[in-house]
This record gives C-alpha cells, sequence and structure tokens, in this order.
C-alpha cells in the first residue's frame, strides 16, 4: 500500500500512508486508538475506497472496490465485532454468502463440514462444525471467524481465482475479547499459518503481543506512520513512545503502604462476610466470599473471567441481589440493602463507594447524552446539580468543563455525544465521574479493557492516587499484568470461591497463574 | 442553530417529497395537482376560518401526539393513545353533565382534572405490567384500547345514555364544564388549544430540565445505567405511562369539553393511533410535536376543500401521510435523493 | 347633457343589477353538495346511492356539484360548513348519524336547503327535509326471500351499526322469515361499524359454520363484506340499499355473482334526487318524506342470475307478499 490517504469529514484518517506485508509474515500494525489501524485495513479490504494512494498485490496495482473483490483477491478479514449469527451452527456461519449447493438450491451442508473439518485440522484450528455460534465461549468463535476468512480463500483457490492471489489474513484487535489462555491459543494458530504461507497483519495496541508473535512492526499515530521495526530491534517503552508520542512510564510507580504495620488494629472500609449471588441463569456464581479491604490498600482479584468476579462486583455495588451473606461499608451494616435489591446502588454509592463498572456500555454511560449529562450520571439529584426537582444546567456544565481538564479527556466540546468518544475517553469519563466525589472505596471491575497505552497509564495513576489518598480499592481484572503491578494484595478468584489470598511482594506470575486454573 | 437546523432537515424534506409524490399520483388520476394543492392549503389555512379549523384539529394530535413522544423518551412504545383518550373522554363527560351546582372555575378543572386522571390511570396499568412482570408494553398497550373502545360503546349505550337523544350518545355537559371558544360561538376553537400548547412546553421543560425527566430519559436510553445510576427503573417505567396516559387522556378531554359537548358511542376517533406518526415526525420531541400536529391538523383539516374543488379521494392525504412516515423511518432514502450526509 | 347621460347610464345600471339579483332568487339552487356519513362515495350501498340521485338531478337540471367524504364523526359539521362556504345552497347529508350536525348546521344557516338521508324531525325543521323509508318493509321481503330459499331452515343477517334503520330491517327480516317459514331460525349480529369489510365476512362466515344458508347483509361495506364472503362459501346472499348486484358484484364480474339472490333497496337515489329537483322548481319544503311499498320507495331488486334457481312458487310468494304490504293487508309488526 502505498501513499494511502483518507478523509472523513473533520478528520484525516490515514495521511500518506505506506505499508509493506511480506509473504508469510506475522505483522502487528500498532496504534492508539483512532490512529487510523481500523481504517487503513478496512480500505485494504475494500470496504472503504482510499481518496488517494495505491494498492499492490504482489506488485501488480489493484482497486478494490468491495470485500467480496478483496475475498476474490485472497484477502479476508476478521473484525473486531464477531459477525456471526449466535443461532446457527458454525458451518451454517462459515458458509454463509457462499453456499455449497446441490442442483442450485439445497444445501450441502455434509460436503461443508467436511471441508471445514479438513480445514481446521490443517491449521489447528479446533471446532466442532455441528455447534451452535451461541454455545460456544468467545474464543472458540473466533477461531469461526478465522475459519470463515480461510474457508472463503480456499472456496477462491478451488474455482478459478483471479490472477492476483494474496492469501492475507488481517486481523482486529483480535485478543481485545480474550483471556490470556485463550490469547496463547490464537498466537499459536497465527504462528502456524504464518509457517503454512499465508501472511497476516495483526490490528493490537498491546505492547506485550506484539513481542510475543510479530515478525515485524508498524506504528501508526494520528493517520500517520511513525515507523515500521521488529521485535528485536526495539523496547516496549521505545514502542510505547512511537504510539503516544511522548515518554510513557509502562511501569507503575508505586508508593509503597506506611501503615502496613497498623492495618490490623484498623477497621476495614469493606468487610464482606460468606456472600452469596447467583447469576442471570439461576445458578450459584459466587459461593461464600469473605474479604477485608482497609483503607489506603488495593485488593486485587484475579481470576479468569466467568468465576464469578461480575457477580460479586454487581452484589458490592447494589446492582444484584445476594441470597446470603453480610457486608458492612465503613462499619455500617449495609447487608439489608444488598438483599433487598431495591435502590441499592444509591444507598450504597451515598455511604462513599465508587464503581467503575466492568462494562461501561451496559452501566457506566449513556451513549446518546451529552459529556454533560454522563459525568452527573448518578448525582444528578444531587447539590448543586440540581435544586428541588429543577436541574441546575449552569453547574452541569461547570462540573464537566472542570472534570474535563482534570481528567484529560479529549472531546471537542463537553456537548458531544458520549457514544462518539473514543473508547479511552469514554473509560476516563467514567473515572472522572466516580472520582469527581469524596469516596472512601472504589470498586474497579476491568478498568482499562480494550484501552490504549496512554490511557491506561493516566488510569492507573488516578487509582494509586486515591489510593494514596486513603481510599480503599477493589480491582478486578483478567489482566494478570494490571493485577501484579497495582495491588497490594492479591486474591484469587476460581470457581465462585476465593481460592487463595497473597501479599502483592510474594505473588509470582507463575503461581497466580496456576491458581487462576485451579490447581493449588 | 446549525445542529437544529440538521435535526429538522431530514422530516422537512419527507414532507416536501411526500407532496411531490402526491402531485404525482393526483395527476395520474387526472386531476390537476395546482388545483388540489390550492384547495388543501386554502382549506388548512388560506382563510380566518380555515386556519381557526386548522387549529381545532391539531390540538388533539398536540396531546396524542405527546402521549406517544414521552414514551419514546421512556424506551415505551405507547400504541395506547388511542384507549387513553377515549377513558379521558368518558371521564370529563360524566364530570361534566353529572356534577351540578358548582361554578365554572370549579366545574371545569374538575372536569379536566378527572379526565386526565383517568388517561394517566389508563396508561399506568400497561406500564406496572412492564415493570412488574415485563410484559411487553406493545401487546398491553393495544389489549387497553379494545377494554376502553369497548367499555366507553357498552356505558354510553347504556349507563350514561342521554334517554332524550334520536342517537347514542351521552347528555351535554353543562356549560360550566365547556372550555370556552375563543373566537366566538361561531368558531369552534376553544380553550384546549392554549391548554395543549402549555402541555408542549411544560413536558418540554420537564423532560429536559428537571431530574424526573432526566430519570425518565435515562431509563429509557439505557435501563442499565439508570439502575447503575440509582434510579427507580420501574417507578419510572409507571410514571412515564402515567404522564403519557394523561396527555392522551387530555386529548379526549378536549375533544368533549371544547367541541362536541357530549360523547356518541360511535366516536371512532383515530388521533391515538395517527399519533404514533405524529410523534416520529417530531422526532419524539415534544417541542417538535408542535409542527408536527399542525401539519396534521391541518392536512386533515384542508382535505375538505381539496375535495369539494377537485373531487379527489380524501384517501390521498393518508398517503402523503403514510409517505412522510416512510421517508421519516427509511430517512436513507431521503438523503440518498438529496445528497445529504 | 353629459351628467344625464351619465345618470341614465347609472339608472341603467342599477336596474340590470337588481334584475340580476331577482333571477337569481327565482331560480332557487344553482349549486347542491352531499356530505357522506363515514365511508366512501362508492361504498356500494348508501353512500353511492344518494350520491347518484343527486347526480341524477344535477345533470338534468345543469347544476354544480361537490362532496365531501367524512373520515371522522367529529367532521360532519365542519364538512356541511366547508361546502357552504364555497357557495353552495343545498346540502344532502347521508345517515341517521349526521342527524345531529344537519339540524345544527340548518338552523345557523336558515337560507340553505337541506334534505336527509334517514332521518326524520319531531318537530320537523324548515330547511330540511328528512327522507326516511320503511325499512321494516324492505327486510321483510328479504326475510320472506331467505325464508322461502333455505334448506337448513337456519338463515343469517350481517348488520351495522345498531341504529334505528337498521334496527327496523332487522326486525323486518326475522318479522318476513317467520312469515313464511314459522320453524326457522335467524341468526343476526350487529357490527359497529359501516365500513369493515373484513369483519362483515367473517361475522358471514361463522354464521354459515352454525349452519345458516342464506345471508342477508345490511349495513354499508360490512355488509357488502358479509355477502361477498358468504356468495363466496356457496351460500345464497340478499343485498341491501340498492341493486348490489351491479354495485358489489360488479354487473356479475365479482365471483359469487350467481349466488345473490336480490336485495333489499331502499331507493334512496329517487328519495334523492326528488329533494333536489323540489329545490330546483321551487316545491322544496321542509319535513318528512317517508317512503315504503307503497309509493315504490321500497322494494326487492331483480334476481339477475338467480333468475332461474329461484322456483316460480317462490316468485309467486313474494308478489303476493309485495302486494299485501303496498295494500296495507301485511303488516311487519314493527
Amino acid at each position: 500500500m502505498r501513499g494511502i490517504t483518507k478523509r472523513f469529514p473533520g478528520v484525516v484518517a490515514n495521511d500518506h500512508v505506506d505499508f509493506r506485508l511480506e509473504k508469510g509474515e506475522i505483522h502487528a500494525l500498532l496504534g492508539e486508538n483512532g490512529s487510523g489501524k481500523t481504517t487503513l485495513m478496512n480500505i485494504l479490504y475494500g470496504l472503504y475506497r482510499p481518496d488517494e494512494g495505491q494498492i499492490f498485490l504482489n506488485g501488480t496495482e489493484v482497486h478494490l472496490t468491495s470485500p467480496k473483490d478483496a475475498i476474490a483477491h485472497g484477502i479476508g478479514m476478521v473484525h473486531q465485532h464477531f459477525m456471526l449469527v449466535p443461532v446457527m451452527t458454525v458451518t451454517e456461519n462459515i458458509i454463509l454468502g457462499n453456499e455449497v449447493t446441490r442442483g442450485g438450491l439445497f444445501l450441502d451442508l455434509k460436503q461443508a463440514a467436511d471441508r471445514i473439518r479438513k480445514l481446521s485440522e490443517q491449521y489447528h484450528l479446533e471446532v466442532d462444525p455441528q455447534a451452535l455460534i451461541q454455545d460456544l465461549p468467545v474464543g472458540i468463535r473466533q477461531r469461526v471467524e478465522i475459519l470463515k476468512a480461510l474457508y472463503r480463500q480456499s472456496n477462491g483457490e478451488s474455482k478459478p481465482k483471479s490472477s492476483i492471489w494474496a492469501d492475507i489474513l488481517i486481523l482486529d484487535e483480535p485478543t481485545a475479547v480474550l483471556t490470556p489462555e485463550e490469547s496463547e491459543s490464537l498466537f499459536r494458530t497465527l504462528t502456524s499459518l504464518a509457517q503454512q504461507g499465508k501472511s497476516i497483519i495483526f490490528i493490537t495496541h498491546k505492547l506485550r503481543e506484539v513481542f510475543h508473535v510479530a515478525n515485524r512492526i508498524t506504528v501508526l499515530r494520528n493517520g500517520r506512520v511513525v515507523g515500521t521495526t521488529t521485535p528485536m530491534e526495539t523496547t516496549e517503552t521505545q514502542l510505547a513512545t512511537m504510539m503516544v508520542g511522548r515518554e510513557v512510564i509502562l511501569t507503575v510507580e508505586k508508593n509503597p503502604l506506611e501503615f502496613r504495620e497498623e492495618v490490623s488494629d484498623r477497621k476495614p472500609v469493606l468487610h464482606v462476610q460468606d456472600l452469596q449471588v447467583v447469576d442471570d441463569r439461576g445458578s450459584v456464581a459466587v459461593k461464600g466470599v469473605s474479604l477485608d479491604i482497609y483503607p489506603g490498600e488495593i485488593l486485587g482479584i484475579a481470576g479468569v473471567q466467568g468465576n464469578g468476579q461480575t457477580e460479586l462486583v454487581e452484589a458490592l455495588t447494589g446492582l444484584r441481589k445476594a441470597i446470603a451473606g453480610s457486608i458492612h461499608i465503613n462499619g455500617i451494616d449495609m447487608t439489608h440493602i444488598i438483599h433487598s435489591g431495591y435502590s441499592g446502588p444509591r444507598k450504597i454509592m451515598e455511604q462513599g463507594v465508587a464503581h467503575i463498572p466492568e462494562d461501561r456500555h451496559t452501566y457506566g454511560m449513556v451513549d446518546s447524552y451529552p459529556l454533560t449529562d454522563n459525568l452527573v450520571l448518578n448525582i444528578y439529584y444531587q447539590k448543586p446539580f440540581a435544586r428541588g426537582i429543577v436541574r441546575n444546567q449552569a453547574a452541569i456544565e461547570e462540573h464537566a468543563t472542570r472534570l474535563v481538564t482534570e481528567f484529560d479527556i479529549r472531546t471537542p466540546s463537553i456537548f458531544i455525544k458520549a457514544g462518539n468518544l473514543s473508547g479511552g475517553n469514554q473509560q476516563k469519563m467514567v473515572v472522572a465521574r466516580e472520582f469527581s466525589r469524596p469516596i472512601i472505596l472504589l470498586i474497579a471491575a476491568q478498568p482499562t479493557r480494550g484501552l490504549d497505552v496512554g490511557s491506561i497509564e493516566f488510569i492507573h495513576k488516578q487509582i494509586l492516587q486515591k489510593r494514596d489518598q486513603g481510599c480503599a480499592v477493589l480491582l478486578v481484572s483478567v489482566d494478570l499484568d494490571e493485577i501484579l503491578s497495582l495491588s497490594d494484595r492479591i486474591a484469587v478468584m476460581y470457581r465462585g470461591h476465593i481460592l487463595a489470598t497473597v501479599d502483592a511482594k510474594e505473588a509470582s506470575r507463575e503461581v497466580l497463574g496456576l491458581w487462576m486454573a485451579g490447581i493449588k | 442553530m446549525v445542529p437544529i437546523f440538521r435535526e429538522i432537515l431530514i422530516p422537512i424534506l419527507a414532507v416536501f417529497t411526500a407532496l411531490i409524490l402526491g402531485a404525482v399520483l393526483i395527476e395520474i388520476s387526472g386531476v390537476s395537482f395546482i388545483e388540489a394543492y390550492r384547495g388543501l392549503f386554502e382549506g388548512m389555512f388560506g382563510s380566518r376560518r380555515a386556519l381557526i379549523e386548522t387549529c381545532v384539529a391539531a390540538t388533539p394530535y398536540l396531546l396524542t401526539g405527546l402521549a406517544v413522544a414521552i414514551g419514546f423518551q421512556g424506551g415505551l412504545f405507547n400504541i395506547g393513545a388511542e384507549g387513553q383518550f377515549y377513558m379521558g373522554a368518558l371521564a370529563s363527560v360524566i364530570v361534566g353533565y353529572t356534577v351540578q351546582g358548582l361554578p365554572a372555575w370549579l366545574h371545569l378543572p374538575l372536569a379536566l382534572v378527572v379526565g386526565a386522571i383517568s388517561g394517566a390511570v389508563w396508561g399506568s396499568i400497561p406500564g406496572l405490567l412492564k415493570a412488574r412482570l415485563g410484559a411487553h408494553e406493545v401487546i398491553n398497550t393495544i389489549m387497553m384500547n379494545y377494554i376502553a373502545l369497548k367499555l366507553v360503546d357498552y356505558l354510553v349505550k347504556n349507563v350514561f345514555r342521554d334517554p332524550a337523544a334520536s342517537m347514542d350518545r351521552t347528555p351535554y355537559i353543562l356549560p360550566t364544564a365547556q372550555l370556552p371558544r375563543m373566537f366566538g360561538p361561531d368558531y369552534r376553537l376553544h380553550a384546549g388549544f392554549l391548554l395543549a400548547l402549555a402541555a408542549v412546553v411544560f413536558t418540554h421543560w420537564l423532560l429536559f430540565k428537571t431530574t424526573l425527566g432526566f430519570e425518565i430519559r435515562t431509563v429509557g436510553a439505557n435501563p442499565g445505567a439508570a439502575r447503575y445510576a440509582g434510579m427507580n427503573v420501574a417507578g419510572n417505567i409507571v410514571l412515564a405511562m402515567a404522564m403519557a396516559g394523561a396527555m392522551a387522556g387530555l386529548a379526549g378531554v378536549g375533544e368533549v369539553l371544547g367541541l362536541n359537548h357530549t360523547l356518541p358511542a360511535a366516536f371512532s376517533a383515530g388521533y391515538g393511533f395517527d399519533a404514533i406518526a405524529v410523534a416520529l415526525l417530531a422526532k419524539s420531541n415534544p417541542m417538535g410535536i408542535i409542527p408536527s400536529a399542525f401539519l396534521w391538523g391541518g392536512l386533515r383539516n384542508g382535505a375538505g376543500l381539496m375535495q369539494v374543488r377537485t373531487g379527489i379521494s380524501i384517501d390521498l392525504i393518508s398517503v402523503i401521510q403514510a409517505l412522510v412516515i416512510m421517508f421519516i423511518a427509511a430517512n436513507q432514502i431521503v438523503r440518498w435523493i438529496y445528497r445529504i450526509n | 347633457m353629459g351628467k344625464k347621460l351619465i345618470k341614465l347610464i347609472g339608472l341603467g345600471l342599477i336596474l340590470l343589477l337588481v334584475q340580476g339579483i331577482s333571477q337569481v332568487n327565482a331560480a332557487n339552487i344553482t349549486k347542491v353538495g352531499l356530505v357522506t356519513d363515514v365511508g366512501k362515495i362508492n361504498d356500494g350501498t348508501f353512500n353511492e346511492s344518494a350520491y347518484k340521485g343527486m347526480m341524477r338531478a344535477v345533470q338534468e337540471f345543469g347544476l354544480k356539484s361537490a362532496f365531501i367524504e367524512t373520515r371522522q364523526p367529529t367532521d360532519y359539521e365542519k364538512n356541511i360548513e366547508q361546502l357552504i362556504s364555497e357557495g353552495y345552497e343545498m346540502i344532502i347529508t347521508v345517515g341517521f348519524l349526521v342527524g345531529d350536525a344537519t339540524k345544527k348546521m340548518a338552523q345557523k344557516y336558515p337560507n340553505v336547503k337541506f334534505a336527509i338521508v334517514d332521518f326524520a324531525y319531531d318537530p320537523p325543521v324548515p330547511n330540511i327535509l328528512g327522507l326516511i323509508f320503511a325499512e321494516d318493509q324492505a327486510g321483510f321481503l328479504a326475510g320472506s326471500l331467505a325464508g322461502l330459499m333455505t334448506k337448513s331452515k337456519i338463515v343469517g343477517a350481517v348488520l351495522g351499526m345498531e341504529i334505528p334503520p337498521v334496527v327496523r330491517f332487522r326486525k323486518g327480516y326475522e318479522a318476513g322469515v317467520k312469515y313464511v317459514c314459522p320453524d326457522c331460525k335467524v341468526l343476526a349480529v350487529y357490527i359497529d361499524s359501516f365500513t369493515d369489510p373484513a369483519r362483515g365476512k367473517s361475522a358471514a362466515l361463522s354464521q354459515i359454520d352454525e349452519g345458516a344458508d342464506v345471508i342477508f347483509g345490511g349495513g354499508g361495506t360490512t355488509g357488502s363484506g358479509a355477502i361477498l364472503g358468504a356468495a363466496q362459501a356457496g351460500v345464497w346472499v340478499i343485498g341491501v340499499d340498492q341493486d348490489e348486484y351491479m354495485t358489489t358484484f360488479k354487473k356479475g364480474e365479482a365471483p359469487g355473482a350467481k349466488k345473490l339472490l336480490s336485495s333489499a333497496m331502499k331507493r334512496v337515489d329517487n328519495a334523492v334526487y326528488g329533494a333536489v329537483k323540489a329545490a330546483v322548481d321551487g316545491s322544496f319544503k321542509g319535513g318528512t318524506a317517508l317512503f315504503n311499498a307503497g309509493n315504490d320507495g321500497i322494494g326487492l331488486a331483480p334476481f339477475h342470475e338467480a333468475e332461474t334457481a329461484i322456483p316460480d312458487t317462490v316468485k309467486a310468494k313474494l308478489k303476493e307478499i309485495a302486494d299485501g304490504l303496498k295494500a296495507g293487508k301485511i303488516k311487519t309488526g314493527v
């Protein structure tokens, strides 16, 4: 790709981008959110037409006008958001749009399933062709997406194919939704695909992954190529600097706990005893969890997604009814509130509890609201934002203006709909709101999932700052690095139980990894 | 100013395009569209009487349009405005003719309030069913429409029938319960029109300037976020439906206390259903209801003169209205025609 | 001299003008308009029938005409006023439900002449002529025909809204059935709309399920829907108001036309024509005009395609009943 330029109203998404992909390599495309990675790949996949620039495949210039066109040239893409029909089987999803028929009318599912099985053996992508998508975990769904792309390519091979055949696979932030093990498995697959001659473009903003799998790395910033390098020639810090455009501190500086010694005679801010919670399907997801968090410490809860962390957090914040157990916040018994299920979130918040929810789109924000309203989402009724029932627009705007500056939320205006902000800025908005009032306890669930390096750094700093101010913090994350770098104590959750709790200084990645897998 | 312009551009173009297609249809049926539209527009606002009659026709649309828009703001599809309209009309006519000996300054407000409450109760029933049992409001508001229709029909024919009347209708309400006519007895425009405009302004204020409205809108936009923010989701659903019901009820009240002064059994209004279109055209914005209701009322009012002048079927008006809604719902068509993005 | 001339011309002009005005007065009406009940001008029943009568007069006397199809009951008054404001001097209103609105407008505009189908005022209004029909007699004839033709001894009737003219149709129909077939059963249902063919059809089909083999449809397009559906389901049907063979069954082109026995006609067209004619020739007077068997205001329509299927004995019996009604020897009991 040479000199690719793409403008959208108000922004230049790609500014004369040159990009070279060699045969059989895994090429990481690195950049912060909004740096133009996805736009560039959408151009290669025929979704957008570039305003300027050319695309060459095997040295010949091509004009890709649609994904169909791209597929015909051997280019496959796995999108960040899966495009699968949940109620259909793996086979049906894969052949969708490329149906194999008998007599032009009847689906030949058997033949298709055979081909899929063959493909999955060839590339070590194990999947049951008859399974329904809705029954599969995220990691397997991603395999299905990859298989779909491969299937289309193999389909092209069997047909009289275009003279220019590229064999390219594009993956847009494939690890954003995966657990650590699932990511590992994906990396093995990618390596094997590359060895068999596929060329792979891997879009990401996670530095560690780049070193893991990529042969070469191209960094984009503000729509321009900052540079291309290899894992051998660079370091994480250098890459981060290239991405963000300034120096980034990757390892967080943490002050030691000053009051370690006195902990025993301090009162816990959060005291949880034998908490039991059921999930949406009615089975017990939290099976008697007890924990204490003291002022000025961060308790990290590690664990593979789906081991009851979500339900635990929802119960502690009043969003989900607990079926047994007790809770004290700052010594006040809140048990009746988390058992009743009504008006829980407000009563708990009013005790000085902040909550950064795990999925900001489900709980943390209203996409269609401007920043102003989102920044008072749960304190809208308090002074000075309301007098009686009348809202005080001036105070709300002033509040928003202050927080946008204080928390470095990048937005053209405080009246922009929150849904139009980038993920990092949305999360900063949630953090800003929760930190804008006096709090004694912070419950942060996956606070940096899917964010870019700059935002992660910023949010980590904010959390540590709260801790240093004496706030108790419950940090729930599936990202072991995050847990290790922030926590004072670490608990591992497995199948609804807290398997073990250790001092962060004594914890090692290996031991925690074993505990997360349930081995102790 | 510019964003507001962008907001209203699509509706305006939708109306414009629908009128053009309507003109083509008129020409096909062998009538001059210029003559037909001249009749239509003169019937809408070509004379003092026409303009006043357009206001008369817009009045119920203002209120039922609000009823649907409030529902939309609260994330609810209120198809029940028709039933709520009936219950408001019924309650107000009963108060209007049975309560005797009250002065007008007491009788009229009483009839208004009872009518509004009646609509509110009718609206809040499907709200409660949704909030407590998760029963879908679309199904239940439709069912409540049937119940209201049949109930009113039965009561007017059997319980509240005026024995002196030749047709099935209630007795006339007392003069003390009548909404005063604004331009004398010769013109039908009544004070309900001002009431409807006030309701629009009030609803706008409530939805966008108060914490109550903020809660209703948050529940509508993202129930999860509303719960997270400590709002009472169930309570706000009921509140939104009750408010919507009160507005639709008031529409029925206005027709009875201001226009007919009685409630006939054969009172098939249809305002509650047209209201869905009115609210869609207004993009559920209370202020947008004003032009939207005037358009609907005007078209309905102007259709008569159009038919007198050219003999063209009044169904053409329904076709134009349907086209407007189609262009609003599938606004990509309009964007494509006029090359806007 | 000049002044005199101008005076003369002025005088002449004034004379001409006075002459012109008196001529307008003498010519009575030149513009006649019609307001329908909720429904269409081509509904195949009473709106259409009234319109045809008006148009016959319009063509004969060279009048200007217009009509408004009412969509909502609340619009009756407005529609009447709309025509008046356009200079229409005579207004025909169709249907019992327009009764109140017609009276109100007649009192507001005493110089405008009104004629209303299916309504009589007591006391009469000086500028309204009420055109009413002996629906009971028309229904009686339809009932006799149904009673004579049924094999199952069950006959049906799908009626419109429960308003006096429709009630008279029903009672006359029931009496007619019993008159020729005392042990026959009549299934009758009111539907609260004159414009809902689908509900009319489903009501008719359920009566067929109950065993009815003759269906009488009386009530706007609701009744037309009933007989159209029933005829296509293969049972005998009887229409109403005008000869539905010509309207609902499109002169025999609509499927099921051969199952239409006849129609219980109200000569609404004749009545309206007569009213307009009176207004043109200056003999118009407010009051009530009754149309019945005696003055051929009601009667059965031709049998058309059913002609051969109806036995001569039945035809003879019908003739006998019609004569009896005419002479007042047979009473419908309504």
